[in-house]
């Protein structure tokens, strides 16, 4: 009997959901502050770089995410050193180590003479080619990160929303920082094997930007980042089993449309309800403005 | 017994090549109220983020409570709010709850989690700002004026002992700036709080302050109000810059 779901009698599926579900939950967690310090690219910057790391894994022989790991971090703290030594701006530094990164993975790529079904499985994303060292390496890593997550919570958020604020408090912004970029690469390197290189900062800010449409609090826009990130993984793998499409393609997909529908939500729901009760409950000319004002996807 | 609570000597701090701080020494006790008044440009702002311990002076020394700043990076009893505090990204997904309770994290320190006795401790500073009933609004839904006060109980939550205002009354209507002041001399009498606010608002501030410190790159006054109309040092300080400087005494 073939049904819906008899994919679940495969090991390599098994993998794949699995592996998802780690990166469905991770993505939210580091974009959730990407997004809102207004630094999406560099979740586009790790994703470059971890090309080159591929590229050099696939080249030398080595276990290709070790080496995009190892690469990821060596650009966390070429970011650092040229932000903090030579005083480049942000997004300026952001975009020489995507360069860097890419040109790198070009060379790479030319000397390993193939453009072979390996390269093509982290551009893209592959349910069949997840290994089970993968699953563990995700695994360890999304552990780590969560952790990391929890544990500075408090600290992510209050430099998130104001971090002059924060250092003058006595935060230790510097080093919760650091660690947030490291985490940041670590993200990237394995939510990569599951979505491609070429869509791993969509689902970093896709489920964030959504969530941002219909979230009330902190609290509530971290839950719902989280419930869109896992379904959109979920369906994603589902769809991509059946049509036999690449997942990275579909998972993001599906996330484009969630946020659609959540914009058109609050759209439909800040016309006839929240402006109206607020427009009675105050008369400050003040608040109407706020209204514009939450990010869009444009923003990023 | 006051003791001094800052004490700056001989602070020199230069943007680029441009001197904003000129050898400024200045001393502020606790309980005091004073005033950093001064022209656009004249390191008002400047000196307020070098005793935040953002910024580091290129010469002299800052004390806050007996300790030199930079011995001092984790100083929780000092709380600062921005210039423009509420040019905030409007759009950040935070409650007045979830944002007052963010000033608590320095005096948590790490690996601490908020528990029950700072979640009364924000219910209590937000009904002391007046805003008790918002606790669970977005914080870019308010007003500018009720945002200003946020912010304000977002730095008084973590109790510090030393409030830094950099202009905290610019962009909200005449209303929320007296309640503002009101709010601040509440302050002052319920804790024992050491109050620095800049202001450009010469007449209002000396009206609110214990006492006035007039900067334009140099100190040029540090005293009592009523001391500082009489001195004249007002047209020094914002006159033409070839003025000899007159220190008053103090």
């Amino acid at each position: 009997m073939t049904g819906l779901f008899d994919f679940w009698d495969f090991a390599f599926m098994q993998r794949a959901y699995f592996a998802g579900l780690v990166v469905a939950f991770l993505c939210p967690t580091i974009g959730i502050y990407l997004v809102l310090r207004r630094l999406s690219m560099i979740g586009e910057m790790f994703a470059h770089v971890s090309l080159a790391g591929v590229a050099l894994g696939i080249f030398t022989g080595v276990y290709p995410l070790a080496t995009a790991l190892g690469v990821s971090l060596g650009a966390a703290a070429a970011l650092e050193t040229l932000r903090r030594s030579y005083r480049v701006f942000t997004d300026l530094a952001i975009a020489i180590i995507i360069s860097a990164g890419l040109s790198l993975a070009v060379v790479l790529i030319g000397l390993s003479r193939a453009f072979n079904v390996d390269l093509h499985s982290y551009l893209f994303g592959s349910v069949i080619a997840i290994s089970a060292q993968d699953l563990w390496l995700v695994a360890a890593v999304g552990l780590l990160v969560v952790l990391f997550a929890l544990l500075f919570q408090k600290e992510l958020f209050f430099i998130a929303f104001d971090e002059e604020a924060a250092r003058s408090s006595g935060v230790a912004v510097d080093l919760v920082n650091t660690l947030f970029v490291v985490a940041t690469a670590l993200t990237i390197s394995v939510s990569m094997r599951v979505v491609g290189i070429l869509l791993v900062s969509s689902l970093i800010t896709l489920p964030v930007a959504a969530a941002l449409q219909v979230g009330r609090s902190f609290r509530t826009t971290a839950i719902f980042a989280y419930v869109f990130a896992v379904f959109a993984v979920l369906c994603g793998l589902f769809v991509s089993y059946h049509a036999n499409l690449a997942p990275g393609g579909s998972i993001v997909l599906i996330a484009v449309v969630l946020f659609a529908l959540a914009a058109g939500y609050r759209k439909i729901f800040t016309r006839g309800g929240r402006l109206l009760a607020k427009n009675q409950l105050s008369r400050h000319p003040e608040e109407e403005r706020v209204q514009t004002n939450i990010p869009t996807t444009e923003d990023y | 017994m006051s003791h001094p609570v800052v004490e700056l000597d001989k602070i020199t701090f230069y943007y680029g090549d441009r001197m904003a701080l000129d050898q400024v020494s200045l001393t502020v006790f606790s309980g005091d109220f004073l005033g950093i008044v001064g022209p656009n440009g004249s390191g008002k702002s400047t000196l307020l983020k070098i005793i935040a311990g953002l910024l580091k002076p290129a010469g002299g020394s800052v004390r806050v409570f007996g300790t030199e700043r930079e011995h001092s990076r984790r100083e929780t009893r000092v709380a600062y709010v921005a210039q423009n505090v509420t040019s905030f990204n409007q759009g950040f997904p935070a409650t007045v709850g979830e944002t007052v309770l963010a000033g608590m994290t320095g005096a948590l320190g790490l690996l601490r989690r908020p528990g029950r006795r700072e979640k009364l401790l924000v219910a209590e500073t937000l009904a002391g700002v007046g805003l008790a009933d918002f606790r669970d609004r977005l914080v870019g839904e308010l007003s500018g004026g009720q945002q200003q006060r946020v912010f304000i109980a977002r730095a008084l939550v973590a109790e510090p002992a030393l409030l830094l205002l950099d202009e905290p009354t610019v962009g909200v209507d005449v209303d929320a700036k007296e309640r503002f002041y009101g709010l601040l001399a509440a302050l002052r009498r319920e804790r024992a709080l050491t109050l620095l606010m800049v202001s450009h608002d010469v007449g209002v501030v000396a009206e609110q302050v214990q006492s006035i410190a007039c900067l334009n790159g140099k100190l040029y006054f540090h005293g009592p109000p009523a001391q500082f109309w009489t001195e004249d040092v007002l047209c020094q300080a914002y006159g033409s810059a070839v003025r000899i400087l007159h220190h008053a005494d103090h």
